[in-house]
């Protein structure tokens, strides 16, 4: 996921900024989403790239997850587990994760050592 | 005393008894017009003539009353905190419509709060106000005039602290709530009319973030974590970041801190800081985002502990995150007994105009 963010205000006196945060792919312009204010003394500014990452990685991240499970749903979905039936899953939508990583489930036996 | 009503005679004295004796002794000294921080007074009460060349009688005094103006104007460049209107007025702190100087009365007085600065409240409950009007003596009219220069803000309530980890019996170290935002005006005499002129504006302190809970794992060594600090509400003054929580036992302690929440400004609420991070074991709960407008304050995350399902006791554990600070209003009165109206409603009010209990 890529998010945006932009600077409201630059606050020098106070070493703050305001800043409002939203996924790239937002269903909203930016500025319906809430600003925050963040003392900027506590990232790191020694360069562009490490002031993106520090902002994230401080504030950001937490703000483009927090508006994205707020957003509304359209699609109601429900979860399946247990013994797979695809016929009976035609014409149901599916509630499920995307994951980058290639971790799997191994479904094993039990060993009793 | 306002002068009666018409019906019976009025005497030249009882003129000068309301509006003080003029020289030369003449009805026509008391036309008079006055301008006091931009409102003028045409007539040194209305509907009483103002021309020097304008017809003046007995008959325009019927019911009138002296005007005295209450100044919380003065100093524009230096703010006042936490006023009570009627304080100034007992310090003198007023301009009296009249071509000379008279003495001041409050029973049957038209007293005029002109605010067209800015004030600010305190952090100490959601009933503090940065300005109040006080209670008066059977003031002929109470106005409050908010000129376009007037602002009169709530304080933001403080990020509550993060949990400091987790207690050794695994209870207790809790993120603290975050602090209440204070309130704007507070009108506390009944019958109170607001001029609340375009450019003014009356705004509540929002709440404070709450602390973040904190964590701890103990299935090899026992490792704590601190919860973030909650952000400050936005207001005037503004609310501060609450500091993260610092784990009091466990391994490698120091490192595992919660980061503090950030300060708010007047209008932006500040974010709660991140929680602790104990060896990627034991986590503390992120802080609570102060409150703004259109934002209630968020209270403070639980800890995302690393999660091992039926394990009998469990090793892992959270603290109790704080709760969020509620907001203040933008105008409160002392009770339900108390009512106010606008002659004038220009102004922007952000926050609740109803709400009960002023001090």
């Amino acid at each position: 996921m890529k998010a945006i963010f932009k600077i409201e205000e630059y606050l020098p006196k106070t070493t703050q900024i305001v800043v409002r945060f939203a996924r790239l792919h937002a269903p909203e312009p930016i500025e319906k989403y809430h600003a925050v204010a963040v003392d900027y003394s506590r990232l790191d500014c020694y360069d562009s790239e490490s002031f993106v990452k520090s902002l994230m990685r401080e504030v950001g991240n937490y703000q483009v997850k927090k508006y994205e499970d707020k957003e509304s749903i359209i699609n109601e979905s429900e979860t399946i587990s247990g013994k797979l039936d695809l016929s009976s899953l035609v014409g149901r939508t599916i509630e499920c994760k995307v994951e980058n990583d290639r971790k799997e489930i191994l479904k094993m036996r039990r060993v009793e050592l | 005393m306002t002068i009666k009503a018409a019906g019976n005679p009025l005497e030249f004295s009882e003129i000068e008894a309301e509006f003080g004796a003029q020289s030369p002794r003449s009805l026509g000294a008391y036309r008079h017009s006055q301008t006091v921080n931009g409102l003028t007074f045409n007539g040194i009460d209305t509907g009483i003539p103002s021309g020097s060349n304008d017809e003046i009688k007995f008959s325009d005094f019927y019911g009138k009353s002296l005007n005295i103006v209450v100044d919380c104007f003065s100093n524009p460049s230096t703010d006042e905190f936490r006023v009570n209107a009627k304080s100034k007025y007992i310090n003198n702190d007023i301009v009296i419509i009249n071509p000379t100087t008279v003495s001041k009365k409050q029973n049957g007085a038209k007293i005029t709060i002109r605010v067209n600065k800015k004030f600010g409240s305190n952090k100490n409950s959601v009933n503090h106000c940065a300005l109040r009007t006080g209670t008066w003596s059977n003031p002929a009219a109470l106005i409050v005039d908010l000129g376009s220069n007037a602002k009169v803000y709530g304080a933001g309530g403080n990020g509550g602290e993060g949990a400091d980890g987790v207690g050794a019996n695994n209870v207790g170290e809790n993120g603290d709530k975050g602090g209440d935002g204070s309130s704007g005006l507070g009108i506390q005499h009944q019958g109170t009319v607001i001029n609340f002129r375009s450019g003014a504006i009356i705004r509540r302190g929002y709440g404070g973030g709450g602390g973040g809970g904190g964590g701890r794992e103990t299935s090899k060594v026992d490792r704590r974590a601190g919860g973030g600090g909650g952000g400050g509400g936005a207001g005037f003054p503004i609310g501060l970041g609450g500091v993260g929580g610092k784990p009091q036992g466990g391994t490698n302690k120091e490192a595992a801190k919660g980061s503090g929440g950030s300060n708010a400004t007047e209008t932006t609420g500040g974010t709660g800081g991140n929680g602790g991070d104990n060896q990627d074991q034991a986590f503390g709960g992120k802080g609570g985002d102060g409150g703004q407008n259109g934002k209630l304050a968020e209270p403070g995350d639980n800890s995302s502990i690393e999660n091992q399902t039926n394990k009998e006791p469990p090793d892992n554990y959270s603290s109790v995150a704080g709760a969020r600070g509620i907001n203040g209003a933008a105008i409160r009165k002392t009770s339900n007994s108390i009512s106010f109206s606008f002659g004038i409603n220009n102004g922007t009010a952000e926050g609740s105009t109803t709400a009960i209990g002023v001090a």
